[in-house]
């Protein structure tokens, strides 16, 4: 295991700041003043971030876009209370994660995965196929081993493990203490480290990921 | 650092100081069987990592502004509603009279005028004046009461 490029993939992340904090504030108090033109500028900045979390949290593209939307439609009603002391980036991803439990929440029974795309896959290259299909086979065992998440264990791990936030920020986001920000951390990764061991290890070797001596 | 707690570090090696990481990469150098199982768990993180990678083209931006934009004025007409329905309230509960406020002044002048009016709808003669039609016969006022089978002609005065 080379621990240097672990390390420095590490750093890059941490230094991808996504907010201009100085440009960020002028664009939120216009927005508040009812600026439209600057409160499309804050959708064009963060769009694709929200709705990166909440792919991460529903593991649907399209689900991901409508709850971006309703994110956005939130941030839009109560920006007036917004302290624009704070970092925006911090609150929209609250009110993210929260309109992605809420969706959890509300189509809980109704949803059944499906091994996304494969048919869309199959009209790949004949010698694409096989490794579409393993692609496929691991994204699928991977959202199956997820669902073993409760919600508070999904988020902090979408949040800091999908991410990269750092532990402080999810714990802003999350309205926890640090504390229990790595205990739910630590059990989500566990869970899913387990999860993965007992059903899907034989899909996993597929593409060369063994488990022990 | 032993392998019982290296065990149960290797799932929190992201979150460790950087002492802390190089203690445990020491160890991991000397113990095949640790660093195999470390290898696991990274190697699956990566590929959960690589599985919810958000990658779309430009058309899954396609349309989004104006259904955003749709969805923010039938909002913003709501809101609006709402505001104007604040305001009122607001207004409202402005004082006008010392500490009195509005709401409660005007419930007192409707409560006042109700009462002013009880008596005028409590009263039978104000009912029975109103239940007589005056007729005009050959010169002279007739007020008629009608009792069911029989009509009785009264002469009022001329």
């Amino acid at each position: 295991m080379d621990f240097k490029r672990l390390r420095e993939k590490s750093e890059l992340k941490k230094s991808k700041s996504f907010d201009d904090e100085k440009d960020l504030k002028e664009i939120i108090k216009k927005a508040k003043k009812g600026d439209q033109k600057a409160f499309q500028e804050l959708v064009e900045k963060f769009k694709a971030q929200v709705a990166s979390i909440a792919y991460k949290m529903i593991g649907n593209y399209e689900d991901a876009k409508d709850i971006s939307q309703i994110v956005f439609v939130k941030t839009y009603q109560n920006l007036n209370r917004f302290d624009t002391s704070k970092k925006l980036s911090t609150w929209l991803y609250r009110i993210t994660i929260n309109a992605s439990i809420d969706f959890i929440r509300k189509h809980k029974k109704h949803r059944h995965e499906a091994l996304e795309s494969v048919g869309g896959e199959l009209r790949e290259k004949k010698s694409n196929v096989e490794r579409a299909y393993q692609r496929n086979l691991i994204k699928w065992a991977i959202k199956k081993a997820m669902a073993v998440l409760n919600e508070k264990q999904k988020s902090v791990f979408v949040l800091r493990d999908l991410e990269g936030l750092d532990i402080k920020e999810v714990a802003e986001i999350t309205s926890m203490p640090q504390a229990t920000v790595r205990w739910y951390l630590h059990r989500a990764r566990s869970k899913l480290r387990d999860e993965l061991l007992r059903h899907y290890s034989g899909i996993l070797e597929g593409s060369g990921i063994k488990y022990g001596m | 650092m032993g392998c019982k707690k290296i065990k149960k570090l290797i799932l929190n090696y992201w979150d460790l100081t950087d002492q802390e990481k190089e203690c445990f990469e020491e160890h991991l150098k000397d113990c095949p069987s640790c660093a195999k199982e470390f290898d696991f768990y990274h190697n699956s993180m990566e590929m959960i990592k690589q599985s919810f990678e958000f990658e779309v083209g430009e058309n899954f931006w396609e349309r989004y502004e104006s259904a955003l934009s749709k969805k923010l004025s039938k909002v913003a007409t709501k809101s609006l509603i709402l505001s104007w329905v604040e305001d009122f309230f607001q207004f409202l509960k402005t004082p006008i009279i010392g500490p009195l406020p509005t709401y409660l002044f005007s419930i007192l002048i409707v409560l006042l005028f109700l009462i002013g009016l009880y008596p005028a709808f409590n009263s039978k003669s104000f009912s029975k004046r109103f239940e007589n039609n005056l007729v005009i016969h050959e010169g002279e006022i007739f007020s008629t009461i009608d009792d069911g089978e029989v009509t009785i002609y009264l002469l009022e005065k001329k």
